[in-house]
């Protein structure tokens, strides 16, 4: 794990105005080892905006003293590699469109789960800081996000698409407890009524804590009953 | 009733009270009339013959009968005959005056006749001329009503069928044929004012449901964040417990939540994201999404996909064609029949199960739901119908041999409503 928590030292901005929601992801990304950044107005995120160079702007639309959309411009003119996030409570079309016209990256709208953030985060970052390239280490398992291949020294395992996605998501979020909605939502969309799927969630789990203990012999990914599951390393 | 039939029969019975009183007044007008002319011609050929018999001539017309007698017998006395009519072999009637009269110091009574066409035939005519009127009249009213119906009514029934097809959650225009009728316009300019403002009121309780959506979607997040967090510390069994509950309870309000904003925004929001795509590739991305959840439930999924594009927003179809398969794999028991098809008219979604506990016609509405799927938000059937309201396209539901059959009509001249 270690090696996988040194090449995520990645720098935050979060710009958003609602403090409760600010302080929940702040203390969740800070916990993960980025560095992260708060900006609670359009006014002091432009300025952070001028004065520093960011990995990922993770950005709020509707903000005290502006649209965060205005925002967009600037993030790319310090630098075109920075990933954007748009948070928007609207979940609207339009803001979407807007936002990745703009040159946004990704889009989530309110409410989310804090584990999804961190996914996309997670994403962004590999894809645009770190160009899709470093393998993800833990103990012995070596994952190459290239070609989505699992490897127990140097030995691979096979892991169907779904596991391989629910593995890079406990990475991401690991050592916390998820819960299965927030699990299925990461998996089939949000469109798609979560309740049913919450077998296939199981069914998927299984199979991927069975495969990693059949290499390892080891229990990385823990039942918490009632709550939901918890990937430690 | 028609309004149409209303009047016309109206101004029938009218007609008819008239005719039949012009028709009392001309035969007895022309009774009257005829009546004493007969009666002057009489006078004349009485007197006429009684200057012959003052001349001394022998009177031997026909049809005037002299009699020498004694004594006066008799004033002027008009009255009606019968005589036999030799040539026609029947009995005719006669009118005649019988008056004595003293000449050259005799007394003669004199009777002289005239035949008159007798008025029974009078009635007869007369009573046909008003029938073969009001008939006529009959017939040249309906002619009339006929072409002012399809001529004067027409914008009537054209605007009528424009108003049922109204609909305040379309964002057509509502455009009526106008009329030179004034009644017609006046009735134009209210349904107008009627639409506009349904249609204010109505895009008025949409944004006010759109923005208490958004205003719920900030303290969602919240909460859900913090209950979360809350799961991430070491908890007593019961909390865990009562944690579960409202985390579960929570992720459906977030749901309803979200679908009633959706909801809100198909209705007036324009989409523009709206292009040209491959209807197929779209169903297939989400059936292969799905189709674990399928297989895992032990349902097998028959697919007929050809390859057709329309003209929609991806975003918008991806979500309805998820809540149609949801739909079916929430209400349908294992090893139950399914098939999706299309083709470049329709979308048909088939599968087997127990028919609604609830009326047909409800299936579409909000918070209508199978009792035995309650884990659904009663939500998405409504979010299909009005993205499809948003394509132009036509859902219809029915249920044949134990399958429900959900129908896109994908090209709007199908719609078997309007067929």
């Amino acid at each position: 794990m270690k090696n996988y928590v040194r090449t995520l030292k990645m720098k935050v901005l979060l710009v958003e105005d609602e403090p409760v929601l600010a302080d929940e992801i702040v203390g969740y990304f800070s916990s993960q080892g980025f560095l992260v950044e708060h900006a609670d107005t359009y006014a002091t995120a432009a300025e952070k905006i001028d004065n520093y160079t960011y990995d990922v702007v993770i950005l709020d639309i509707t903000l005290p003293g502006g649209s965060g959309i205005e925002l967009i411009p600037g993030i790319l003119k310090q630098n075109v590699e920075t990933g954007i996030i748009v948070l928007s409570a609207k979940n609207s079309l339009h803001d979407k469109l807007q936002g990745l016209n703009r040159g946004a990256d990704d889009y989530l709208t309110k409410p989310f789960y804090l584990e999804e953030l961190s996914a996309r985060l997670y994403a962004l970052f590999r894809r645009k800081m770190l160009k899709g390239t470093g393998n993800i280490r833990f103990d012995n398992f070596t994952i190459d996000p290239q070609s989505k291949v699992l490897l127990f020294n140097d030995e691979e395992i096979m892991l169907t698409k779904k596991e391989y996605q629910l593995l890079l998501y406990f990475i991401v979020n690991r050592n916390r407890v998820v819960s299965k909605p927030a699990i299925a939502e990461h998996i089939w969309g949000d469109h798609v009524d979560q309740s049913n799927n919450f077998d296939a969630v199981y069914v998927h789990l299984t199979n991927l804590r069975k495969k990693l203990n059949n290499a390892a012999n080891k229990d990385y990914i823990k039942t918490l009953y009632g709550m939901g599951y918890k990937f430690t390393a | 009733m028609k309004l149409l039939t209303k009047t016309s029969l109206h101004y029938l019975w009218v007609s008819m009270s008239l005719l039949s009183i012009t028709c009392v007044l001309l035969f007895s007008l022309l009774k009257r009339d005829v009546s004493a002319e007969i009666e002057e011609q009489l006078e004349l050929q009485h007197d006429m013959v009684t200057a012959e018999i003052q001349k001394g001539n022998p009177v031997n017309f026909p049809l005037v009968m002299v009699k020498p007698e004694k004594s006066k017998s008799t004033d002027a006395v008009f009255s009606d005959t019968v005589m036999h009519d030799a040539r026609q072999n029947v009995s005719e009637d006669y009118y005649m005056l019988t008056q004595s009269k003293l000449i050259n110091g005799k007394y003669y009574r004199i009777t002289v006749m005239t035949t008159y066409i007798g008025w029974n035939e009078y009635l007869k005519a007369i009573t046909t001329i008003f029938i073969v009127l009001a008939v006529l009249l009959i017939v040249a009213g309906t002619v009339v009503n006929y072409l002012i119906s399809r001529k004067v009514w027409k914008p009537f029934f054209t605007n009528m069928q424009l108003l049922k097809n109204f609909s305040v959650a379309k964002n057509e225009e509502l455009v009526l044929t106008k009329s030179n009728i004034n009644e017609f316009e006046e009735l134009n300019a209210v349904m107008l004012s009627f639409a506009d403002h349904a249609r204010k009121e109505y895009k008025g309780l949409q944004e006010f449901s759109e923005n208490a959506s958004h205003e719920l979607q900030t303290p969602i997040s919240i909460i859900r964040t913090r209950l979360d967090s809350i799961s991430q510390l070491p908890l007593p069994n019961e909390a865990v417990g009562y944690l579960g509950d409202a985390k579960r309870s929570l992720t459906r309000l977030s749901k309803v939540n979200k679908g009633l904003l959706l909801l809100a925004k198909l209705t007036h929001d324009s989409f523009p994201d709206q292009q040209e795509m491959s209807l197929s590739a779209a169903l297939n991305d989400v059936i292969s999404q799905l189709e674990e959840l399928f297989l895992s439930r032990g349902l097998q999924l028959q697919q007929h996909v050809a390859e057709v594009s329309a003209k929609a927003s991806p975003h918008l179809v991806n979500i309805m064609l998820s809540n149609l398969l949801s739909n079916m794999l929430k209400n349908t028991r294992p090893d139950a029949a399914l098939s999706v098809s299309l083709n470049a008219d329709k979308l048909i979604f088939k599968n087997e199960g127990e028919p609604l506990p609830f009326a047909e016609e409800v299936l579409f509405t909000r918070f209508k739901k199978n009792k035995k799927a309650q884990s659904g938000i009663g939500l998405g059937l409504s979010i299909v119908r009005q993205i499809c309201q948003v394509h132009q396209w036509d859902i219809q539901y029915s249920y044949t041999n134990q399958t429900h059959i959900f129908t896109v009509y994908l090209k709007a001249d199908q719609y078997p409503a309007f067929a």
